[in-house]
């Protein structure tokens, strides 16, 4: 799990400053949206992302917490947004409800099958922190600022996740 | 295992199996700057169509009213109407940019042979779109998304006529861009919103 130091927060006073912290944190960026975005909808949720940010730029205040939390925040809402209007548009994904979405990703090669199953039926809270935290790899206190709860939440929120987990990985191992 | 360990070693797993970073919007200019520019390029072939409209509709007229017919419905609704599926202007000739940069700020690229921008009630998707020369345009009508009513609408691009899309339709531009439109910015006009439509940027190759 990653051990790496918060980053340092800056002041974005350019368009050339905002294209490099883009870029630099692109990589989280990605997985977030890979992770949370709907089905093919990434790319999307990233680009509405980026755009409102760029354009409430001014609302960026890194003595609240880094560029890279205040932009997933972002992403995470687009994300929620898009999941929802595909919802309410009636398709398939829709009807299957915002949780489903992991289960209907084509899982990569050698992927636990059976533990994204599980995943994907946790409450949405223990999901965002699970995915957030083992998947996308972000460290206890991130996720916290993140979700805007505390660490201690974020702690006892992958604890009772993974009990949960545990417990039905038994039961299906055992039947 | 643990489950710990499990969840850590899936994630590792899925992480690997992502591929690259997606790259981020590229940051236009602000069009501020460049409205006199862009004004100029949109108002000469807008008057050229008038000047061409006016032509013909005197044309009409003198020829007398009755050889004016009006167009059959399924032509208004076709999602792929045929007398306009090629670019108007001059052949050889590539259609000239509205701008040199998007007025959206941000533009994100899309891959695949064929690009397609989806107009949701209230705002197209993407805003702005990065092409290539070799891609094609698609337009979807989901103006019925969100539990809209949702209607027909008029996109205009480029040289092509005006093409009607009824709810839930679509039409290719069926043509590599890059054959038709010169490189910069060209506002794709959808006629449900009022501030024109979306933005597609054809940039140079390996820019």
């Amino acid at each position: 799990m990653s051990t790496t130091a918060r980053e340092t927060p800056r002041r974005l006073s350019s368009m050339e400053e905002f294209s490099t912290e883009l870029h630099r944190v692109m990589p989280v960026v990605t997985r977030v949206a890979r992770r949370f975005a709907p089905e093919g909808e990434a790319e999307d949720s990233i680009q509405e992302a980026c755009l409102a940010a760029w354009r409430y730029r001014h609302r960026f205040n890194p003595d609240q917490g880094s560029f890279q939390t205040w932009l997933l925040k972002i992403l995470i809402n687009e994300s929620h947004k898009l999941a929802a209007r595909r919802q309410r548009n009636g398709s398939l994904f829709g009807r299957l409800t915002d949780r489903s979405h992991l289960a209907t990703r084509a899982l990569p090669e050698g992927a636990d099958g059976r533990l994204e199953a599980l995943i994907t039926r946790l409450p949405r809270r223990q999901r965002e922190v699970i995915g957030l935290h083992y998947f996308v790899d972000l460290p206890v206190q991130e996720v916290a600022d993140l979700l805007g709860i505390s660490a201690g939440t974020v702690k006892s929120t992958l604890s009772d996740a993974r009990r949960t987990i545990e417990v039905n990985l038994t039961r299906k191992e055992n039947s | 295992m643990n489950i710990n360990e499990r969840l850590e070693e899936a994630g590792q797993q899925w992480r690997a199996s992502q591929g690259p970073a997606l790259q981020p919007p590229s940051l236009g200019r602000p069009a501020g700057n460049a409205s006199l520019h862009r004004w100029g390029k949109v108002l000469a072939p807008v008057a050229a169509a008038a000047a061409a409209a006016g032509i013909v509709f005197g044309m009409v007229s003198l020829h007398g009213s009755t050889t004016a017919q009006p167009l059959p419905p399924t032509s208004m609704s076709s999602p792929t109407p045929s007398p306009a599926s090629t670019p108007s202007g001059t052949p050889g000739v590539l259609w000239p940019a509205d701008a040199d940069s998007p007025a959206a700020g941000m533009c994100g690229g899309a891959s695949g042979d064929v690009v397609t921008v989806v107009a949701y009630p209230g705002a197209p998707r993407p805003r702005c779109l990065t092409v290539t020369a070799n891609q094609r345009l698609q337009v979807v009508n989901r103006s019925n998304a969100d539990g809209q009513p949702g209607k027909p609408m008029t996109v205009t691009f480029a040289g092509f006529a005006p093409r009607v899309i009824p709810v839930g339709g679509s039409t290719l531009f069926d043509q590599a861009l890059g054959e038709y439109i010169a490189q910069g910015v060209h506002v794709l006009k959808i006629s449900v919103y009022p501030g024109g439509g979306a933005e597609v940027w054809l940039k140079p190759s390996g820019a």
